[in-house]
């Protein structure tokens, strides 16, 4: 066993008031295991993973693990902006290598990513996918029992997806995975078993296939419901218009908001 | 036994990661940026000298040279206040590293604090070594008393700076309180007067605040001929203690509360 979530609830407080994530989740990870979480934006799976890498607690239940748990890897958490991606490779490899594989760990992590003099540039200017290079080597140059990913695939370029896949298929060997993906054919690639997470309820599935036609089927009904129900053809031009103003002023917006979040 | 050990040693290495990195950031990455770091503190002296030798025109407080006087004022009064009012900051700051497991709320504070405390202390020896060559005479009668007083001022300002850390998560209005709050711990902290030279029936004002203690004894520490009135040291290191088991017990029975984001 590597990774038991017992009787697991979680809700945050809103303005609009308690928000119930989930309750009373059961969740077992057996080493070696590689397990896809499906479910649509919203449903809580990146508060599923946060709980099971141990970086937040539960409302209640318990999280039991005896093994090198990742942190969950995702494009950017994690990293300082106003420092280079070697200054954060380093201090994340000092925490968790010995500090004799510091060194290597960098140079490891480099070589994945290639992307030249970026490596030594301030970690704020990095594109989506050059954060993602960075983020996912550095995991993988870490020898972890069990690997926590969150959308890291989703970004990239084919090249990316390439050495990522063959990254982990690597380490599948003795290693357990756990990853969030909407790109749903990589997922068919790597797992064997899957979870859905809809309306706080998680449903395993011994199929990875069988999982992927159920999430599917639930996003095509809500999609539907959202789209169709009860709008005049006025009403959808309306909110149409209203996105567009939003999504222009949202550009406008974007420098100073990225600037903010750094 | 062993485990105690091996978690230390992983506290150990975490804090030392820490300060690397909050050296490194502070200083923007640039070789000459440690020097930035150096200047603030100083800066702030070269300040108060100025203000206060268009007010008074004394070569010696109590017998101690001014520069040093206001100098170990504004020390020990920066270190411990400062580090609290960065502390209000700090858990936003840095909800980026508790992505990673190792790292604690606490091992940020305890980083920061020694952190402030080798800068400040650098900044002393700078300060004070150029005023002893400038009068051309060591202006030091108690080294190991100077020495332990710091190590004192660098258990309080952890202490305040979990506490306000602390304050700030459980009470999200205490952010705005906390800087309001330091004023009176500044002003009655001893920067810029002698406790010796407050009269008797004002002392009550300023001699609750257990820095003014810690900084009237570093300045004895100086000088053996500098007075000290009402000052005791047994009083510094019990509030020290008990702020620090205070805000210890409120760390360990609140810490699940503060490694979370904000909701």
């Amino acid at each position: 066993m590597t990774i038991q979530a017992v009787n697991i609830s979680k809700s945050y407080r809103t303005k609009a008031g308690q928000k119930t994530v989930f309750e009373n989740l059961n969740v077992t990870i057996k080493s070696g295991e590689s397990i896809a979480i499906l479910g649509r934006n919203g449903a809580g799976k990146s508060t599923l993973l946060r709980i099971l890498s141990g970086i937040e607690q539960p409302d209640s239940g318990r999280v039991i693990s005896d093994e090198k748990i990742s942190w969950p890897v995702g494009t950017s958490s994690g990293f300082q902006g106003s420092l280079t991606a070697r200054e954060n490779v380093r201090f994340v490899a000092k925490i968790y290598g010995k500090s004799r594989d510091v060194n290597s760990i960098v140079q490891q992590v480099q070589e994945f990513a290639d992307i030249g003099d970026s490596f030594d540039a301030p970690f704020r200017g990095y594109s989506s996918g050059m954060k993602a290079r960075v983020a996912f080597g550095l995991s993988m140059a870490i020898d972890f029992s069990v690997y926590i990913m969150d959308e890291i695939t989703a970004f990239g370029d084919a090249d990316f997806r390439n050495k990522a896949a063959e990254a982990i298929s690597k380490r599948q060997e003795r290693a357990s995975f756990l990853m969030v993906s909407h790109d749903l054919w990589g997922l068919r690639l790597h797992c064997d078993h899957a979870f859905v997470l809809e309306k706080g309820a998680l449903t395993r599935f011994d199929s990875i296939k069988e999982a992927i036609k159920c999430h599917t089927d639930t996003l095509g009904v809500v999609n539907k419901h959202d789209v169709n129900q009860g709008m005049s053809r006025t009403e959808v031009r309306e909110q149409r218009r209203l996105l567009s103003i939003r999504n222009k002023s949202m550009t406008k917006l974007e420098p100073e908001v990225r600037e903010a979040s750094n | 036994m062993n485990r105690f050990a091996n978690s230390f040693r992983l506290q150990l290495k975490v804090i030392s990661s820490l300060i690397f990195r909050e050296l490194r950031t502070r200083s923007g990455g640039l070789k000459l940026g440690i020097f930035a770091v150096l200047i603030e503190p100083l800066l702030v002296v070269a300040f108060f000298l100025l203000i206060f030798g268009i007010i008074k025109q004394h070569a010696a407080v109590g017998g101690l040279n001014t520069i040093l006087f206001l100098l170990v004022g504004v020390i020990n009064a920066t270190l411990a206040i400062q580090s609290s009012i960065r502390s209000i900051r700090a858990l936003d700051a840095n909800s980026a590293l508790f992505f990673y497991r190792p790292v604690k709320p606490i091992d940020t504070a305890i980083a920061r604090t020694l952190l402030e405390a080798m800068i400040y202390a650098t900044c002393f020896l700078i300060a004070w070594g150029f005023t002893c060559i400038y009068l051309d005479n060591l202006i030091l009668d108690d080294p190991l008393a100077l020495i332990l007083m710091y190590l004192l001022n660098m258990l309080l300002s952890l202490s305040l700076s979990i506490l306000s850390m602390m304050a700030t998560r459980i009470l999200p209005w205490s952010k705005s309180i906390i800087p309001a709050l330091s004023r009176p711990l500044y002003l009655s902290a001893g920067v810029f007067f002698s406790a010796a030279y407050i009269p008797a029936n004002w002392r009550p004002f300023v001699i609750w605040n257990p820095i003014l203690h810690i900084t009237e004894f570093s300045r004895h520490a100086l000088y053996a001929g500098y007075p000290i009135a009402d000052v005791s040291a047994s009083y510094a290191i019990v509030t020290t203690l008990v702020l620090f088991g205070l805000s210890l017990a409120l760390y360990s029975s609140a810490s699940a509360a503060v490694s979370q984001p904000e909701g």
